[in-house]
């Protein structure tokens, strides 16, 4: 099993790596597009991944992850039971403020088992959970802005600010209508 | 994951921020003088240097991977915690000696302010005039409602009056009066027909007998003779106490020319079968 | 006198109905019978008074059922792609079946058909393309043939397939039997192969289309799709995604596939569980039917594939669609 560290490679200079995994390769495409091309005076790189495991082939080649995000589409069990299973080959360093839930299609009707069962896995690992409109370009820049400004965190690009700093107070908790629905 | 480890990470990524920090701004330092830029990049070496050796400490720092979330949180406690102790004992240090390098980074930084608060400035006009129009707005909406409640009340107070002039109790005291007027008159009626019966219809007595008849007629009066009003009333009281059987019977009691005038003017009824029994015309 | 009975109007405005505005000047067109009148009327005028036009022109003209399925054959060729096609094989060719020309083909069908139900109308045309178009309307020995409801027929001379739309069951075996003495081979059988879209059916059964045999030399795919990429944006794992492209190539051609509406799998088998008696021990084979549909069927499953929203390798039955060319399956035991 190789796992994914967050520290086993030197950082870039002036430069912020995020990897987008998304089991269906359909919004990442674009939402790497849109991260790309936003303005920022910083070097970032979009990594695409269905799954994780990452292939070994490109273990020299990769540079340090700042920022995973696991893209899950309501709509569909296996993207997220894909993620889940992803999750595994994530070394806990990364859980210190370096993932990020983005959930897309919130919007269509979802069995509310699945939304619940995406905001309980995110609460257990204390990441932020984002909402995401896939379908507009306006969508998917508000995206790219959201994840941007935590990358910058987790990539050290702003002084005095660190990822387990950010994710503190960024992390989701389950609020407590849904433990009430839980007990219901 | 062992307490060094974890505040190796945290020590970690305050530090890269700082080689990363000038080369962010590089359009900047081309203002400055070359022995500026030259020891601002002596620093930077110096600073990455650290790091690659913070790094090649971590590389060599070998966590357990297998973890369940319980220890995760406990980790993840470690870590804060281990955070928090750095940041209190860190001491604030200048970014760079060199006067130059700092009014560079002060100018960009206030110019990177200014800009921000000139939107935050934009943002917050943009937010103030929509307020106030939706403060006039709801002013005119209140004014609004309040003529409404205005016209409300007195609808209110109107309908109060009303309804006390309409209520039960108005009702009652109406019937009372109308039941007092009506006793009034009954006994006025009833004054004035004792009156008349006793003026017009007196009890027969010897003397007016011996008058008018010739003494040879035997003549036995009854001392117990009622007289017309006593009939009357009896015949009323047995019609109104039992409407179903109103008859009474006629014994020595009655007078017979009384009883005879009754009946003639269709004051009172013979029973159909029983001629002993007389009755109160129906007259209601 | 001249005059149309209310059958023959009914007919035409049911045809003037089913063709839509835009496409009645160019229909019309195209019919030699109304080539005179053409001018005298108004193409820009509502469909309402238009169809009224064009009856009381008719009318005056006293045109014929014949004449109004002239009209509706027209429609048909130039607008193949409605109601339901099936695809038929004939086999067992006699000798002098490749030499079977379109006038005697012409001849022998009709004088076929005719013996087996006197009471149908035929017509039959020859399109551009090679194909023979026969239009039936059918009778029967108390009715007058129905031309609401005709049997399209396709063939194209010298080769083994027909498509038929609009078939009852009832004359299934009467244009059987014409069809395969017209045309002199032994049966003709179903193709198992159905569809919206005419031309979809033909180029699949007939091999029409740009198709990939499977090969196991891997082709670099981006010589042919080269998608430009951010040099910023990495995948992964493209490997991966290069891979089931390929698969889906593979499986499906690279190519502009047919446009299938469905495939329908229809499973028969034996009862497998030991712990269910009663069901094991049945007779009947246990049935399932999976059916497919999207409005463009291959494509869709090729996406599938490629995108990784199927698993692959992919299931034999699939490719099965353009290698057998048929989309109705029966799986059954050995």
């Amino acid at each position: 099993m190789s796992l994914l560290k967050p520290f086993s490679k030197t950082p870039e200079i002036n430069g912020a790596n995020i990897l987008l995994v998304e089991n269906e390769e359909q919004f990442q495409q674009c939402l790497a597009e849109t991260i790309v091309l936003q303005n920022m005076n910083v070097n970032v790189n979009v990594r695409l991944a269905r799954s994780l495991p990452l292939p070994m082939e490109n273990e020299k080649s990769r540079p340090r992850i700042d920022l995973v995000v696991f893209i899950i589409n309501l709509t569909s069990e296996a993207s997220f039971k894909s993620a889940e299973t992803s999750l595994k080959y994530l070394d806990p360093g990364y859980f210190l403020g370096k993932v990020c839930f983005v959930v897309t299609k919130a919007r269509s009707a979802v069995p509310p088992e699945r939304l619940i069962a995406v905001r309980k896995l995110a609460a257990s690992l204390h990441c932020p959970l984002l909402y995401a409109e896939d379908q507009t370009t306006e969508g998917v820049t508000t995206t790219a802005h959201r994840l941007l400004a935590i990358l910058r965190v987790t990539a050290g690009l702003i002084p005095m600010a660190t990822s387990l700093y950010l994710s503190t107070l960024t992390c989701y908790t389950l609020p407590s209508d849904t433990d009430q629905l839980n007990f219901d | 994951m062992n307490s060094d480890g974890v505040q190796q990470d945290n020590v970690q990524p305050s530090d890269t921020q700082e080689p990363v920090l000038p080369s962010g701004s590089v359009p900047l330092y081309i203002g400055c003088s070359e022995a500026a830029q030259a020891e601002l990049m002596n620093q930077c070496e110096d600073q990455f240097a650290q790091l690659e050796l913070l790094q090649n400490k971590i590389v060599l720092e070998e966590p357990d991977s297998n973890e369940n979330p319980e220890e995760q949180s406990i980790n993840r406690l470690a870590a804060v915690a281990a955070e928090l102790k750095m940041w209190q004992s860190i001491q604030p240090e200048l970014l760079s000696t060199n006067s130059e390098v700092l009014l560079a980074i002060g100018t960009e930084e206030l110019h990177k302010m200014n800009s921000q608060l000139e939107l935050v400035l934009s943002c917050s006009e943009a937010r103030r005039e929509r307020l106030t129009e939706s403060l006039k707005k709801e002013q005119a909406w209140l004014e609004e409602k309040k003529d409404v409640f205005r016209a409300a009340t007195e609808q209110v107070v109107k309908q109060r009056l009303e309804n006390e002039r309409l209520s039960e109790h108005g009702v009652l005291q109406d019937t009372k009066k109308k039941i007092l007027r009506l006793r009034d008159y009954q006994e006025k009626l009833a004054e004035t027909l004792s009156d008349i019966l006793e003026e017009h219809f007196p009890l027969p007595t010897n003397e007016t007998n011996v008058n008018k008849k010739k003494k040879n007629i035997p003549l036995e009066l009854n001392e117990n003779l009622l007289s017309l009003h006593d009939i009357l009333e009896l015949l009323m009281n047995k019609i109104l106490e039992s409407p179903h059987d109103p008859y009474v019977p006629v014994d020595e009691t009655f007078w017979p020319p009384y009883t005879e005038m009754l009946l003639r003017y269709g004051i009172a009824l013979r029973h159909p079968e029983d001629c002993f029994k007389i009755r109160l015309e129906n007259f209601f | 006198m001249l005059s149309m009975d209310d059958s023959t109007k009914f007919i035409l405005k049911r045809l003037i109905r089913r063709i839509p505005l835009q496409m009645l000047q160019k229909t019309l067109s195209k019919w030699t019978y109304l080539r005179e009148d053409l001018d005298s009327l108004d193409f820009k005028q509502s469909k309402y008074i238009f169809t009224e036009c064009l009856l009381s022109l008719f009318e005056e003209k006293g045109t014929t059922v014949k004449r109004i399925t002239e009209l509706e054959m027209i429609y048909v060729i130039e607008n193949p792609n409605q109601g339901m096609w099936h695809g038929f094989q004939l086999s067992d060719a006699e000798e002098d079946a490749p030499t079977v020309d379109l006038i005697q083909f012409k001849e022998q069908f009709k004088a076929h058909l005719i013996e087996l139900n006197s009471h149908v109308s035929i017509k039959i045309k020859k399109h551009t393309d090679e194909a023979i178009w026969i239009r039936i309307a059918w009778g029967s020995n108390f009715t007058n043939p129905n031309h609401l409801k005709p049997t399209y027929a396709v063939h194209h001379l010298q080769t083994p397939y027909v498509f038929v739309n609009g078939l009852s069951l009832k004359h299934k075996p009467l244009l059987f039997q014409a069809l395969v003495l017209a045309t002199r081979y032994g049966s003709m059988k179903d193709a198992h192969l159905s569809g919206r879209k005419l031309t979809a059916i033909r180029d699949l059964l007939m091999r029409q289309y740009q198709q990939m045999f499977p090969t196991k030399h891997p082709r670099p795919l981006q010589e042919k799709n080269p998608v430009p990429t951010n040099p910023k944006i990495e995948k992964e794992q493209a490997v991966n995604t290069e891979n089931r492209m390929q698969v889906a190539c593979e499986a499906f051609g690279d190519g502009k596939l047919p446009e299938l509406q469905k495939a329908v799998y229809q499973l028969e088998t034996k009862f497998r569980d030991d712990s269910n008696k009663t069901l094991k021990s049945r007779e009947e084979p246990f049935r399932g039917v999976v059916e497919f549909s999207s409005t463009n069927l291959l494509e869709s499953l090729r996406h599938a594939v490629s995108s990784g929203i199927a698993a692959t390798p992919v299931s034999a039955l699939l490719p099965a669609i353009t290698q057998k060319r048929r989309n109705r399956f029966i799986i059954t035991d050995k």
